[in-house]
């Protein structure tokens, strides 16, 4: 199939290296990050509500 | 006694509904006006689209959660606004249109103290031709009904590869002024990983066509995050994932029309293209619902109420700018509407003052520009603080209104990128303000300190766990207001 917009586009693309697709499935460091993302969620949350507090007062 | 009139019940006007009645007192009615028996949790239609879930897993009836509640449901189509009443009585109404089995096409009036439009979008197919599942030649994953259409479909293309014929797969937007990129986005990944699932990618070529200027804009003007060394844009990001994954895309397409097996586009630099597919999931544009305003005399003011593109007027500086005067306090913050204080809008139903995305036209004058989105988290804070304003005024307390400025507000959004519990994944980003404020953040816009995102198992099991803890909150279980928006 002819793609020829995009052929050289996945080229300069950056792309994962075996070390970072092995973390991304690697069951005990995505626990780590499944508590550290969710306490990122919480930090947004707190700044979110802080804002629009002050804003409300 | 007050009595609250809810337009939608949907992510926005299902929070409004469940918090007002959780701060009103019982004798305060709380009425909710939707088309539809059943909540949806829109979000896992993806998943719903690609066979990894039935309808029946995304939505619930909505009748014994509110009989439970005590908040009384129509179900009925919202048709107009009439917030100065009649010449009869001064008293402001709604007109809805029944689509209860027996009664569909029935007229009638709900009187109301407060009204909250909370209708979302219309999925305005109509614009292209050829768009769409209703007698057009792409599918949607929009709602429940759509996505197990879609569904249907992409098996059979699978169950085609594996009799050894090659498909061609198209996904994204289905006109040049399209939201909700990252829909579509979650779809493409999704259905890749269904495709090596099933052992049949190498049968596959998987397209991506969108309005988007770069790769990763996703209607908000991308974002920039800290990682590796670099301050990076999320065009690298979302490049890279579909590199790894050996799609190729179109970009600064607007689809002009679909075709039974291909679809035309024009490109932002005014050349035209089109594109081959076998299977084709492309989002429509959103516009509002329709809703129509009336005064005492029952002359239209619609104009007075709505934008041109049917979306709610609320308190954000409408007045015409250049996109690059605009400022993060044109956004509103008390989402009510400027002429009649009575009525508010939230979610999708909301007219944004302006695009977030710099806005772009080919040499042909088409737009190739995605319109802002407004996703789940920001669509339910935005509700709770209405509710909130609405209850402290009925309550009459003395206080300054709440505000939920989505120039304040940051958005978190976990995008999956295929569903298994050990080999799934998701991009989990997190975005903080959503709208840009060059004034505070003078480099990016956005507080790198609070604005982030990561691929990895991690993020596919917080797209699982937040659809069980928003489904168990719609559901209003025991504890459901404590859970976040
Ligand atoms: C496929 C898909 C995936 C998505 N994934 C995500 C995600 O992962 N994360 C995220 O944050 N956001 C996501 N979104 C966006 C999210 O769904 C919206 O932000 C959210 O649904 C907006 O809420 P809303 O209440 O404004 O509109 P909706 O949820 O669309 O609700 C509108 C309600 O109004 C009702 N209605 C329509 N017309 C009338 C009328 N005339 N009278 C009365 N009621 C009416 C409808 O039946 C519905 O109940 C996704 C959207 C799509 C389409």
């Amino acid at each position: 199939m002819k793609h020829e917009r995009q052929k050289t586009a996945e080229y300069f693309a950056s792309q994962p290296t075996g070390v970072t697709l092995f973390f991304r499935k690697f069951l005990p460091w995505q626990i780590i990050r499944f508590i550290f993302i969710n306490m990122k969620m919480m930090g947004l949350i707190w700044v979110s509500h802080r804002e629009c507090r002050k804003k409300s007062h | 006694m007050a009595r609250v009139v809810v337009l939608g019940a949907g992510v926005s006007g299902h929070t409004a509904a469940s918090f007002l009645r959780r701060w009103l007192p019982k004798k305060d009615e709380v009425v909710v006006v939707s088309p539809l028996a059943t909540y949806n949790w829109i979000p896992s239609n993806i998943w719903v689209g690609v066979g990894r879930m039935e309808a029946s897993q995304v939505v619930f009836p909505l009748q014994p959660v509110y009989d439970r509640m005590n908040i009384t449901f129509h179900q009925a189509k919202a048709k107009s606004i009439h917030p100065e009443g009649n010449q009869e009585s001064s008293a402001p109404y709604i007109l809805v249109e029944r689509t209860d089995e027996g009664h569909e096409g029935s007229e009638e009036k709900i009187e109301y103290d407060y009204l909250i439009n909370a209708t979302g979008p219309k999925l305005n197919f109509g614009v292209t031709e050829g768009l769409g599942p209703h007698g057009g030649h792409s599918w949607s994953v929009c709602t429940p009904e759509h996505a197990t259409q879609a569904a249907s479909a992409f098996a059979e293309s699978i169950e085609r590869m594996k009799r050894g014929e090659k498909q061609i797969f198209l996904v994204g937007t289905g006109h040049g002024t399209c939201t909700c990129q990252g829909a579509a986005f979650e779809y493409i990944v999704n259905l890749e990983f269904e495709l090596r699932r099933h052992k049949v990618r190498d049968k596959a070529d998987i397209v991506w066509i969108s309005n988007e200027y770069e790769l990763g804009d996703f209607g908000m003007g991308g974002l920039h995050l800290k990682q590796g060394g670099y301050i990076t844009h999320s065009k690298v990001f979302t490049e890279s994932i579909f590199a790894e994954r050996g799609i190729m895309w179109i970009k600064r397409a607007h689809t002009a029309s679909v075709a039974p097996d291909r679809v035309h586009y024009e490109r932002l630099d005014g050349t035209f293209g089109e594109e081959e597919f076998d299977f084709a999931m492309l989002l429509p544009p959103f516009r509002g619902v329709g809703l129509e305003g009336f005064d005492k005399q029952g002359q239209s003011i619609t104009d007075k109420l709505f934008m041109p593109n049917g979306f709610m007027k609320v308190d954000a500086d409408y007045s015409k700018k250049s996109y690059d005067d605009w400022a993060a306090s044109d956004w509103p913050q008390t989402y009510q509407n400027p002429d009649y204080d009575s009525i508010y809008s939230v979610g999708i139903a909301f007219a944004p003052p302006h695009a977030i995305s710099r806005p772009t036209v080919s040499p042909n004058g088409t737009p190739v520009s995605p319109a802002p989105p407004r996703t789940g988290m920001p669509s339910a804070t935005m509700a709770k603080v209405v509710a909130r304003n609405i209850a402290d005024r009925i309550l009459g307390k003395q206080c300054p209104p709440h505000t939920a400025s989505m120039a304040d507000m940051g958005a978190a959004c976990v995008a999956s990128g295929g569903a298994g519990f050990l080999d799934g994944s998701a991009a989990a980003i997190i975005v903080y303000p959503i709208i840009p404020d060059f004034e505070r953040f003078p480099q990016y816009g956005r507080d790198l300190k609070h604005t982030f995102g990561e691929i990895g198992l991690a993020g596919h099991w917080i797209k699982n766990l937040l659809h069980h803890v928003f489904m168990y909150k719609a559901k209003m279980k025991p504890g459901w207001h404590m859970l976040p928006e």
